[in-house]
């Protein structure tokens, strides 16, 4: 799994963990010392996510945290951590196979 | 006016998640303080515990390590040095806005510090800051129209083993602008300059949470007894605390 650990602006710590296969989120893992409510939303965003491309991650973590509240750490980080893993998995893959 | 249930239950890690997932399902407005014995680090819901723990010092010293159903960061429940409050209670007794909330929650334990003479500031999301150094953290969860907020107040903790056991990530301490634990933690006992008894911490945090209202000793009741057993089964699982 790739990864990247960011410190929010909003005071926590966000770990994101993917896994990705032709492009696509096969495993991701969201952890951190933030508070969800209600806290199922992150295991509830990490099965949505499953099968998702880059294009589709924004969409994905908006909708899935529509009413939900975190605190810590915002969706914007989610999505920000999660494209950079995925775009660093996409360079790691060209420069392979070249 | 709410009467308030006060519990001074306590006992393992196990044991006292169990109980106070228990309060968060009952609901019943409760003030609960306790210690963890033996000492215990507990870590967030959303947490990885290789990432949050020194799993080879914890199994060295024989602390118990526990995933709470709170979220937050990881936590050393000192049994001589650390203790912890709990709140629980139906959403309308608090804030409903959830940062509001656990302040509120928080000014429990800023005025069992002004107890000893000293002034400690909240600092959001969830910290208590005394000169400088976090003396006090908090998490807070809602489920069923209930609220549970559980947190600590380090008396007098050995804060070379809170050095050893926990690991804190290398972003945070960048952040903080500090290299090392010693210089972000600290203890009612290091700012007084004297050892602070654990009678005179839980005084205090009684004190300080009579801003609750009326509180009265109390006891759990037989379906909330029914509840500790049945949840002690998960805390006591590999499943539960290494999930993540």
């Amino acid at each position: 799994m790739m990864g990247k650990v960011v410190r929010s602006r909003e005071g926590k710590t966000l770990k994101v963990e993917i896994e990705s296969t032709e492009n696509k989120i096969s495993k991701i893992v969201i952890s951190g010392d933030f508070m969800a409510f209600p806290p199922k939303v992150i295991e509830e965003l990490e099965s949505s996510l499953q099968g998702r491309m880059m294009e589709e991650v924004e969409d994905t973590v908006m909708k899935v945290l529509r009413g939900a509240q975190l605190l810590g750490i915002t969706p914007e980080e989610i999505v920000g951590t999660i494209k950079e893993i995925l775009s660093s998995h996409r360079h790691a893959h060209q420069r392979t196979s070249r | 006016m709410v009467k308030w249930r006060f519990l001074r239950l306590e006992g393992d890690a196990a044991f006292n998640m169990a109980v106070d997932e228990a309060l968060l399902m009952s609901g019943v407005p409760t003030l609960r303080l306790y210690r963890f014995r033996p000492s215990a680090v507990t870590i967030g819901y959303f947490q990885k515990v290789g990432d949050s723990v020194n799993l080879d010092e914890t199994s060295r010293l024989g602390v118990d390590v526990i995933r709470r159903v709170t979220g937050g960061g990881s936590v050393y429940h000192d049994e001589n040095g650390e203790i912890t409050y709990s709140v629980t209670g139906p959403l309308d007794l608090f804030p409903r806005n959830i940062q509001d909330s656990i302040r509120y929650i928080c000014e429990g334990v800023l005025r069992a510090i002004e107890v000893f003479g000293l002034k400690a500031d909240f600092q959001p999301v969830n910290d208590i800051i005394l000169a400088g150094k976090k003396i006090s953290g908090s998490a807070q969860t809602r489920e069923g129209g209930n609220l549970l907020q559980h947190g600590t107040l380090m008396y007098d903790t050995d804060l070379e083993t809170l050095a050893k056991v926990l690991k804190a990530p290398k972003e945070k301490l960048v952040d903080k602008g500090v290299s090392s634990i010693y210089e972000r933690v600290t203890t009612l006992s290091i700012e007084l300059g004297r050892r602070v008894s654990f009678d005179e911490a839980l005084n205090s945090m009684i004190e300080g949470f009579s801003l609750l209202g009326d509180i009265e000793e109390g006891e759990l009741t037989e379906e909330e007894w029914k509840h500790v057993e049945h949840l002690e089964e998960k805390y006591r699982s590999r499943r539960w605390n290494f999930r993540r």
